[in-house]
């Protein structure tokens, strides 16, 4: 396949880094590796002892697990609606982030749903879901939902990379596995007009379609609180409201990984502030749509003074329990980057991924107080029971296996930038003949007035 | 002056010690409750209940109840009985026992004993009731609908006496509990005729159980007599709803929702896929 000048210098400057690894690289990828093979030791730690070795009874069913599944699920979810929008939009700046939001997508749908099996007791009956599973739970529409999505995904991945994957496929790389595996997913792709007219029209049919699901996946992961009849969960904006959060911290997600991988890669001529200011100000209007629904959520709630609902509020609210952990989840986590990021003074690359990086740990430690403030206030009072039936505390099997899914996490992202460039390489012909159109319809409209 | 000091604080510990065994070996206040019941089926029971005070008065399990028939000359013990859970001990009375002992004009005199413990102090009752009996009779003439209770005693030569002046109470028996529609107060005869109400729901053919009791009378204890008619409103049985959301089979909108859902998804990834098929196969220049 035939390149430009602009996509073959992107290309010689990231095949000499997917094929070599630094010694920083390899320390590294030790310490993802060691935090790995911790969680492995916890995983069998945890099916030799059973469920006893975490924080979780039968009163607080959920824990740490669930909160992490919904907080990957949420960032997953950011992923595929800033690249599907961007996409469909043909935004310029989006080409040096769009890979990175799709391989978030993919990663995080993958290590999301892990959280589940690690909360199941009998895991030997999985396969139960499938054959005796009833329509009418949300627990299926999440099955549904999320394996539709995952699939979804990777496809959209694939379409996007294919231009890039041919390129590979003709660069003379010394090993031949690469060269056999290139070869194999580029699919005779040569950048005629014909594939190209096939490759744009799968990938505008992708791009519109993984939108509605991931509003979709999260709205039905939202669902599977909102319809239970328990303080703190039943609430009809739970799935607008889980949806917004998921953006919010995937934004985050996204802004920090872009800073990582400028850092790494050295990729400052690729992904410049242009990219941290635009989703910077992203960032800003989704924090301002969270506080609102958390207002909006938390003042229903509270004007309506139904008995254990005000028992969840007063646990969120009581200095010994969780405000402090509340205070930051919804008012530090929103306020500081919605100040940070609208004041011009205050905005670079460095405040701009600093106040993702709070946004990001505030929507965490927020999944958390959903579930567990909830879970410990049980609709039937609980009378001669031991403390911890009553109050969760993570045990450190737990927090060994949320150390694990964040570092395998790294490691699937590290791992994916081996084998394709981090930014995508080749451009699409739509870009220009977008802007062509756009020009072309412009002049027609001002030759009319 | 240490050792004064030492000695004072010796002494107050021992009293306090001393002060709390005392207190612990205070013996709980007991009471016990004692009503006689005569079933529609004619069985007829003594309940005896246990109670004792801690803040308040509460049930207490597991204390043996010594039921007595007495007179003013003997005391025959009857059976002892184990309360239960809720501080309750009943004993059956059977016409062919012995043992109980009827006293002038057909009283008879029963008493209820707890011995106590080491923690609970004694406690007795004394119960004396003349044995009744309540008849149910139902007429029907054009529309109305009346229902006659006839109440009766049993007297001392074993005849059938009427009881005269006694309150008694009707109900209709109700899923959970009785409805009252009716109360009077016997005749010289000891019979009351009440008319029944006529937009009584009955059940799907519209048959009630029609209840008539003596309720906590100090000389008959609580009688209950009962009888069934079908005087009641038919009522539709409740259609159960079929693929409800709690049913094995799910409502068919969120069958169909679901397969047009992801049948519209997987048809688009399935023509994707078609496309990159065909990109495979177009093997053209550029």
């Amino acid at each position: 396949m035939d390149l430009d000048q602009k996509s073959t210098r992107t290309l010689n400057y990231f095949v000499p880094q997917m094929v070599t690894i630094s010694k920083s690289g390899i320390l590294q990828l030790s310490i993802l590796i060691l935090f790995i093979m911790g969680g492995f030791y916890a995983l069998y730690i945890q099916i030799v002892d059973g469920h006893i070795v975490t924080g979780m009874r039968d009163n607080v069913v959920w824990g740490l697990y669930i909160a992490n599944f919904i907080f990957f699920i949420g960032i997953s979810y950011a992923g595929a609606l800033i690249s599907g929008i961007l996409h469909l939009l043909r935004v310029e700046w989006r080409h040096p982030i769009i890979r990175i939001a799709e391989i978030i997508t993919i990663i995080s749908t993958i290590i999301g749903p892990a959280y589940i099996l690690l909360c199941m007791g009998r895991l030997d009956r999985l396969h139960h879901l499938v054959l005796y599973g009833r329509i009418q739970s949300p627990i299926i529409w999440d099955v549904l939902a999320i394996s539709t999505y995952l699939i979804g995904s990777i496809i959209f991945l694939y379409l996007a990379t294919i231009r890039d994957l041919a390129a590979l496929r003709d660069y003379p790389f010394k090993s031949k596995w690469r060269h056999t595996l290139y070869k194999f997913f580029a699919v005779n792709f040569n950048g005629n007009s014909k594939q190209n007219r096939y490759l744009e029209r799968g990938l505008n049919i992708m791009s519109a379609i993984i939108i509605p699901l991931a509003v979709l996946v999260h709205s039905v992961l939202a669902w599977i609180f909102g319809m239970t009849l328990r303080p703190g969960w039943h609430s009809t904006i739970f799935a607008p409201y889980f949806v917004v959060a998921a953006v919010f911290s995937g934004t985050g997600v996204l802004i920090i990984a872009l800073w990582v991988f400028r850092k790494y890669y050295h990729l400052e001529s690729y992904i410049t502030k242009i990219h941290f200011n635009y989703l910077g100000i992203i960032l800003m209007i989704l924090g301002a749509l969270y506080a609102y629904f958390t207002f909006s959520e938390y003042l229903t709630s509270w004007y309506g003074s139904e008995t254990w609902e005000m028992e969840v509020l007063y646990k969120l609210f009581d200095p010994h329990e969780y405000w402090w952990w509340f205070f930051f989840a919804a008012i530090v986590g929103v306020v500081v980057p919605i100040l940070v990021i609208l004041i011009p003074q205050f905005r670079s690359i460095n405040s701009i991924t600093a106040v993702s990086v709070i946004a990001v740990f505030a929507l965490w430690v927020k999944r958390y107080l959903i579930i567990i403030p909830t879970l410990e206030t049980p609709l039937l009072p609980l009378q001669d029971m031991r403390p911890e039936y009553i109050h969760y505390t993570p045990t450190a099997i737990e927090w060994l296996l949320t150390f694990a899914g964040v570092a395998m996490f790294c490691f699937l992202f590290f791992l994916f930038s081996k084998f394709l460039p981090i930014v995508s390489v080749v451009k699409g012909e739509e870009g220009t003949n977008y802007a062509e159109l756009r020009k072309t319809v412009m002049q027609r409209i001002i030759k009319r007035t | 002056m240490k050792s004064v000091i030492k000695h004072i604080l010796i002494i107050s510990l021992v009293a306090t010690i001393t002060t709390d065994n005392i207190f612990a070996q205070k013996k709980k206040t007991a009471r016990v409750q004692v009503g006689y019941f005569k079933n529609y089926d004619k069985a007829e029971h003594l309940v005896a209940t246990l109670i004792v005070k801690e803040k308040r008065y509460v049930p207490l399990s597991n204390g043996v109840i010594h039921f007595y028939s007495v007179s003013d000359t003997s005391r025959v013990l009857l059976s002892k009985i184990h309360t239960d859970n809720d501080g309750k001990a009943v004993f059956i009375i059977n016409d062919d026992n012995p043992k109980i002992i009827k006293g002038p004009s057909g009283v008879f005199t029963f008493e209820v004993e707890y011995e106590g413990n080491s923690s609970v102090n004694a406690a007795k009752r004394k119960i004396a009731i003349k044995r009744g009996d309540l008849e149910v009779s139902f007429f029907q003439k054009d529309s109305t609908k009346s229902i006659e209770v006839s109440a009766t005693e049993i007297g001392l030569n074993d005849q059938i006496i009427p009881i005269e002046g006694v309150n008694i109470l009707l109900y209709v028996q109700g899923t959970f509990s009785l409805l009252n529609f009716g109360k009077e107060k016997t005749d010289e005869n000891g019979i009351i005729h009440i008319d029944f109400p006529t937009d009584m729901p009955g059940d799907t053919t519209g048959v009630l159980t029609i209840v008539a009791k003596i309720d906590d009378n100090k000389t008959f204890g609580t009688i209950e007599s009962r009888g069934e008619m079908n005087w009641g409103i038919p009522i539709e049985p409740v259609k159960e709803k079929q693929r409800g959301l709690g049913d094995t089979d799910a409502p068919l909108w969120m069958v169909y929702t679901l397969i047009i859902l992801l049948s519209a998804v997987w048809f688009h990834y399935l023509y994707v896929i078609f496309l990159i098929v065909k990109i495979k196969l177009v093997n053209g220049s550029i």
